[in-house]
């Protein structure tokens, strides 16, 4: 059962890894709304902060926030210590390293994505990169949260239907753990 | 029994908590984040992180590329529904755009042309050694009884009666008028016009004179020369006129009646248009463009052959002549 657990952890990191690698690459530059993009790199950090936990989503975290640093054209560093950050706060917030259920993942997930979009929204407009609060925060920041939460949509369905129709496993705090006992 | 959740149940991952405590590992992350913040905020796009982030894009371009070419009709539909939801003021600068670029590929489509036909003036010049200065077309002929233009230069430029004239095909005429600063230029094609020209392949002399309908004649070319449709017409530089050897167009029918001592033959100009807008005005000759005293020479060989052929043609004529009044007059004296 630990191995498994323990297989199955490595196999979501992995196939997560996978998928946002590329879709960051060659989805998230050729969309956009206004003038924010999708950023597969936190959804990258949110899964495995939600669904692994521990140091794997901090390593997982400051890796893919790296990733994005090195596509982009923004200073190297800034995204990685975000979602390392991020990744540690959920990870400590979630109180053990076990799966969290859907809707507590996408809470989560939405405030990883926020406030990461928004620390580096306003980031960005310190070191000049932005013309402004408004462009950086509303053209920029909230826009590409928003498609954050589009590309998360997928991960959430997938993750709803796993968990209600294989059992998966079980959700913190569901009654069918002391059912009988 | 112990419930199966609370304290202690959480850490069945132990993949993800081996190694220490996750606070440190974090902490560790963050002070690298950082100083690589700091070491790329610094380096300007010429440091280590610049050109790890060089190679960086050089490996995951291919990536890229494949998300291009998969985007691409998805991309176009979004312009479609952005082209959809424009308003009423992007329209209206986009319409005053488009007809002043409309009236700026027309502007710049005539300077083109206009550019072309320089070059093709220029090749002219410079193929023929031309001395010769440029002058523009500024109006036609204002009559129906001659075939004239008008260009913008005249004795001010240094131009004068009797300098030929050319457009980037061949000539086209010779200055009959000139004032201060226009010209009146006589086209070959007019009636009083003629031009000493030959047969480039064969040599065959002639005189291009011009009719009432607005064709060219190549008259005088001896039937025992040789010509045939499609020949080119170029000038012979005899007379001094017009230099040796500007082309000036094709020959499209030639005929020879029955005794007749010359060919009639048709000739079109190169310049079908008729349309002439920038020309030079060849203002003097060299030596090479003038006929050599060996062409007048074999001009007037020419000649001398066709008046001995006509002279052997009347000579048998009249004898036959004679001979039938004599055998008339026998015949009248018989019977009386």
């Amino acid at each position: 059962m630990l191995v498994q657990d323990s297989n199955r952890s490595r196999k979501t990191v992995a196939v997560a890894a996978i998928v946002c690698a590329v879709l960051q690459l060659a989805l998230a530059p050729n969309f956009a709304l206004a003038s924010g993009h999708f950023n597969f790199c936190i959804l990258f950090a949110g899964i495995v902060a939600t669904q692994v936990g521990g140091r794997t989503a901090i390593v997982c975290g400051f890796l893919g926030g790296l990733f994005y640093d090195l596509s982009a054209t923004s200073p190297i560093g800034l995204m990685a210590f975000l979602l390392t950050v991020g990744s540690l706060l959920i990870s400590a917030g979630s109180g053990s390293s076990q799966s969290e259920d859907s809707r507590t993942a996408f809470m989560s997930y939405v405030f990883l994505a926020l406030v990461a979009e928004l620390v580096y929204g306003l980031m960005m407009l310190m070191l000049g990169q932005s013309a402004s609060f408004v462009d950086a925060i509303f053209l920029r920041a909230l826009p590409s949260f928003l498609l954050d939460l589009v590309a998360y949509a997928p991960y959430y369905f997938l993750s709803s239907r796993s968990q209600s129709g294989f059992g998966g496993h079980a959700p913190r705090g569901s009654h069918l753990s002391t059912r009988g006992l | 029994m112990a419930p199966l959740s609370g304290p202690g149940v959480g850490k069945s991952r132990l993949g993800s908590n081996r190694g220490g405590n996750p606070m440190r590992l974090a902490i560790i992350l963050c002070v690298v984040s950082i100083v690589l913040f700091t070491i790329s905020c610094r380096d300007g796009g010429t440091g280590p992180l610049s050109a790890v982030r060089g190679g960086f894009t050089l490996i995951t371009t291919p990536v890229r590329v494949v998300g291009a070419v998969v985007s691409t009709p998805f991309t176009g539909v979004g312009n479609v529904v952005s082209n959809l939801t424009a308003d009423q003021e992007t329209l209206s600068d986009l319409k005053a755009k488009n007809s002043e670029l409309q009236a700026k590929v027309v502007e710049l489509t005539e300077s083109s042309q206009d550019s072309s036909r320089y070059e093709k003036l220029l090749e002219l010049k410079n193929s023929y050694n031309l001395q010769s200065t440029g002058a523009r077309r500024i109006s036609g002929s204002t009559d129906t009884w001659s075939d004239t233009i008008t260009i913008d230069k005249g004795s001010s430029s240094g131009l004068a009666v009797g300098m030929p004239v050319c457009d980037q095909n061949g000539i086209i005429g010779q200055i009959s008028e000139c004032g201060l600063t226009s010209s009146v230029v006589r086209l070959i094609t007019d009636e009083g016009s003629s031009v000493s020209a030959m047969i480039q392949s064969s040599r065959a002399q002639g005189m291009l004179v011009g009719q009432p309908d607005g064709s060219l004649s190549l008259t005088l070319v001896g039937t025992d020369q040789q010509v045939a449709v499609g020949d080119t017409v170029i000038t012979s530089g005899l007379g001094g006129v017009y230099p040796k050897g500007l082309p000036i167009g094709t020959v499209t029918s030639v005929e020879k009646s029955s005794g007749a001592l010359y060919y009639t033959i048709n000739v079109q100009l190169f310049n079908t248009s008729n349309t002439f807008e920038e020309v030079i005005v060849i203002t003097s000759l060299t030596e090479d463009q003038q006929a050599t005293s060996e062409d007048a020479a074999a001009a007037d060989a020419l000649d001398a052959a066709a008046a001995s052929s006509a002279a052997s043609v009347a000579t048998p004529v009249t004898q036959e002549a004679a001979t039938t009044q004599t055998s008339q007059e026998t015949t009248q004296g018989e019977g009386e």
